[in-house]
């Protein structure tokens, strides 16, 4: 059905809800006929009253999602199937600051006649807005309601989506919105719940543990990975090395194959060439042109900064959110890597000419005839793929700087022209054995010249040869290799991964790495599993491997984006989710002793691990371990050798916050050095001898 | 503690002495061998001892070939 666009014909006082406090302030300025709304703050909550076109719009902000699904009914059980929507501090004790967003809404909302949604436009903001109409605004609200659709926070952008919303909101993305919270509520509660509850029913031990939707096959990734490698097992092959020299510099000279896989072999071609000359037999020298990169999408620019910073994917996001707030660069969750014909890039380009590091590289841009953006193969309905806005950026953070101008430079790039490299390749011929000699150029810098910072290839510049000319082989080994186990996972190789197997959504697969840190299932960078994270993977792979299927979460994928393109019903994938869950679950059940038992195991063995604190420096045969007392409830550090009445070695520690092993030892005492970590403060580390000399002089570092 | 692996206590599999991933360990240690012998003429004594002592092999093969050797089951 095609959507008719008009201009909005508001009569009355009319409520804008926004996704967060910075979007509404921006959006009541770019509506405001003079540009300065009156600001309004009500127990901590603030919004705005702009004017346009004699109407008074009042602007208020969510806080994120306001409404959230919980169980309806009691019961700390499974399976759950029946669920409601609840006001989100119901159901979560850290979203306290709700309710007041929730009673200021209600109140504003009182006697207003029109409602536009003007949250994020994607599925999340359709929904937070969608939500806080029906719930606080009540249903009446909904068939009045308008959806503002915009990419970017400027104020052109903002009055263009105003002045040519439609109708009505887009229910097929809030439709997908509501099942994707069930769908993944439904799975988290039951899964996890199923997971602790097999742990307390069959030890009486209580810990908390999850498993998700998405959770489960990505953990399962990382397992089979560490799997590789830890039975990985090495197979020697040989390289041929050799270097020539023309005119006093070296050149490495490659032997046709990269890999000789027999010693004999290897020796044999050390032995027929090492000391010889070599001849060029032919030359060739090939221009290859090399188009520019596509503009970033959100996975391409978490991974490009990961390369380039080592910033992680929720670093990334976190820094351009910021930007976006801020009106300097397009909606970040886009899986778009294309600029549509309605993006006006004349006036982005003469916004960043006014940057003095952007003056030159936009004014090339802008003498061009004709600006011919490079598509990326990805698209996205909802939004371009991240560009800058042309808007000049005040003071920035060292993160929020480099975030901006990758993305500004990649932008650039996309719109460069293809550069072009000359390779040349000399067929070397040394005693009947072929070598190759390769330089490689670039003649044309075309984008090239925009990107120039964040490109890292080497040019190997040869100079004049001709065929028949002598080289000599100044060095030649063969040179024994071994193979190499896959690369552990790194939070950029994991997202990659994530979207190839299409599982989890460009907005929640950062969350989901995240969590999985948080749940203490992997830690580290390069990313590691831990025995705990590797326990549920093994139990759950051995006796419901259903929950680790990465089918079953790409086959939900499907649907949930089939709910937006109207093609499939939100209540017909909520039931599929339930019905897929029902066997699970049931198996779940049968073997929750055996489940139970296994895990326990593991983080009885992590309780241990974690209370040792390190070796005692008294004994030297003891562990210092972290002991309760259990009539005080105190806690200290002993020797396990106390047990055997051989080492009384005990020292006091801290009474609050969480205490770590570091591995360390202190340099003057070689008593162990632990971290304490507390809320609100940074961590630090200290020697837990009290009467350590280090601490007597007065120095700050032990370790 | 029969029904367990030798070397880290897991539930071994089948009619192995191994679990799961040692078993997958001690299979990829044999199949090594054969380029290893092709590749080197090596016999499976220095094999398991080159592969124990190399930083590239994993650790439950490491483990496997240790114990291979130290128990002379060569």
């Amino acid at each position: 059905m095609a959507i008719r666009v008009s201009e909005p014909e508001l009569t009355g006082r009319t409520l804008v809800v926004c996704e967060k406090p910075t979007a509404a302030r921006r959006i009541a300025q770019a509506l405001d006929e003079e540009g300065s709304p009156e600001g309004y703050r009500e127990q901590g909550v603030p919004y705005f009253i702009a004017r346009r076109r004699g109407v008074d719009l009042i602007v208020v902000s969510a806080l994120g999602h306001l409404f959230t699904v919980a169980q309806r009914g009691g019961g700390w059980t499974y399976p759950v199937f029946d669920l409601k929507w609840v006001p989100a501090y119901e159901a979560d004790r850290s979203a306290a600051r709700t309710r007041v967003f929730i009673k200021v809404i209600e109140r504003l909302s009182r006697g207003v006649e029109g409602y536009v949604s003007a949250c994020d436009y994607d599925m999340e903001g359709s929904l937070i807005a969608y939500t806080i109409l029906h719930y606080i605004c009540g249903e009446e609200s909904l068939r009045k309601a308008r959806r503002m659709r915009y990419s970017t926070l400027t104020d052109r952008d903002l009055v263009r989506a105003w002045e040519t919303m439609p109708p009505s909101l887009d229910f097929p993305l809030i439709e997908a919105g509501r099942a994707r919270h069930e769908v993944d509520w439904l799975f988290g509660i039951n899964l996890s719940r199923a997971l602790t509850l097999s742990v307390k029913n069959a030890t009486g031990y209580y810990k908390t543990l999850s498993i998700g939707r998405v959770q489960g096959p990505t953990l399962n990734f990382i397992k089979e990975r560490e799997v590789e490698i830890r039975t990985f097992v090495p197979v020697p092959f040989w390289v041929i090395e050799a270097e020539t020299e023309i005119d006093g510099k070296r050149y490495p000279l490659e032997y046709k194959r990269r890999r000789i896989e027999t010693e004999r072999e290897a020796l044999e071609i050390e032995a027929a060439c090492r000391g010889r000359e070599g001849v060029i037999t032919s030359i060739q020298s090939k221009r290859r042109s090399q188009a520019p990169p596509p503009p970033f999408s959100l996975g391409d620019l978490q991974r490009e900064a990961y390369r380039q910073f080592r910033y992680s994917p929720r670093t990334t996001l976190r820094a351009a959110e910021s930007l976006y707030l801020e009106a300097l660069i397009s909606y970040p969750r886009t899986s778009s890597q294309r600029l549509p014909p309605s993006i006006n890039l004349v006036e982005v380009l003469r916004g960043l000419r006014r940057r003095r590091a952007y003056a030159d590289l936009a004014e090339r841009l802008l003498s061009k005839p004709r600006l011919r953006p490079r598509q990326g193969r990805k698209d996205d309905p909802a939004h371009p793929a991240i560009h800058p806005t042309g808007n000049l950026p005040g003071k920035l953070s060292k993160m929020q700087s480099r975030i901006y101008d990758l993305i500004c430079r990649r932008f650039m790039a996309a719109l460069g022209d293809p550069a072009v490299r000359r390779n040349v390749d000399a067929e070397v011929d040394v005693n009947g054995h072929l070598f190759h000699l390769k330089g490689s150029q670039v003649v044309e810098q075309g984008w090239r010249l925009f990107y120039a910072p964040y490109i890292r290839e080497e040019e190997v510049v040869l100079p004049a040869l001709r065929e028949g000319q002598v080289l000599p082989v100044v060095s030649l080994d063969a040179a024994r290799r071994y193979t190499k186990p896959p690369p552990h996972f790194n939070p950029s190789s994991l997202l990659k991964l994530m979207e190839d197997e299409g599982i989890g959504t460009k907005a929640t697969r950062t969350d989901i790495i995240d969590t999985l840190f948080k749940r203490g299932y992997v830690e580290g960078n390069p990313v590691r599993i831990t025995d705990l994270g590797f326990t549920i993977v093994e139990t759950l792979g051995r006796y419901c491997p259903d929950i680790l299927s990465v089918e079953m979460t790409r086959r939900l994928e499907r649907d949930l984006e089939e709910i937006q393109t109207g093609e499939t019903q939100a209540d017909a994938v909520v039931r599929e989710a339930v019905e897929a869950l029902k066997p699970i679950l049931a198996e779940f059940k049968t073997k929750e002793r055996l489940i139970g038992v296994e895990i326990n195991e593991t983080l009885r063995a992590e309780k241990l691990r974690a209370n040792v604190l390190g070796p005692c420096p008294v004994c030297k045969t003891g562990e210092i371990r972290l002991i309760r007392n259990k009539q005080t409830g105190k806690r200290f550090a002993g020797c396990s050798n106390y047990f055997n009445g051989s080492c009384d070695t005990s020292y006091p520690l801290p009474q609050r916050g969480r205490i770590q092993a570091t591995g360390k030892s202190c340099r003057e005492c070689g008593a162990p050095i632990i971290r304490v970590i507390r809320r609100g403060r940074r961590p630090w580390e200290l020697c837990i001898n009290f009467d350590c000399p280090l601490k007597r002089r007065g120095e700050k570092r032990a370790g | 503690m029969q029904d367990r692996c030798t070397l880290c206590g897991r539930r071994r599999k089948g009619g192995s002495k191994y679990c799961l991933y040692h078993q997958r360990a001690y299979e990829n240690l044999k199949r090594a061998f054969e380029r290893w012998r092709q590749a080197l003429d090596i016999s499976w004594v220095e094999f398991l001892k080159e592969v124990a002592g190399n930083p590239e092999t994993g650790e439950w093969a490491r483990e496997v070939a240790e114990r291979l050797t130290e128990r002379g089951l060569l």
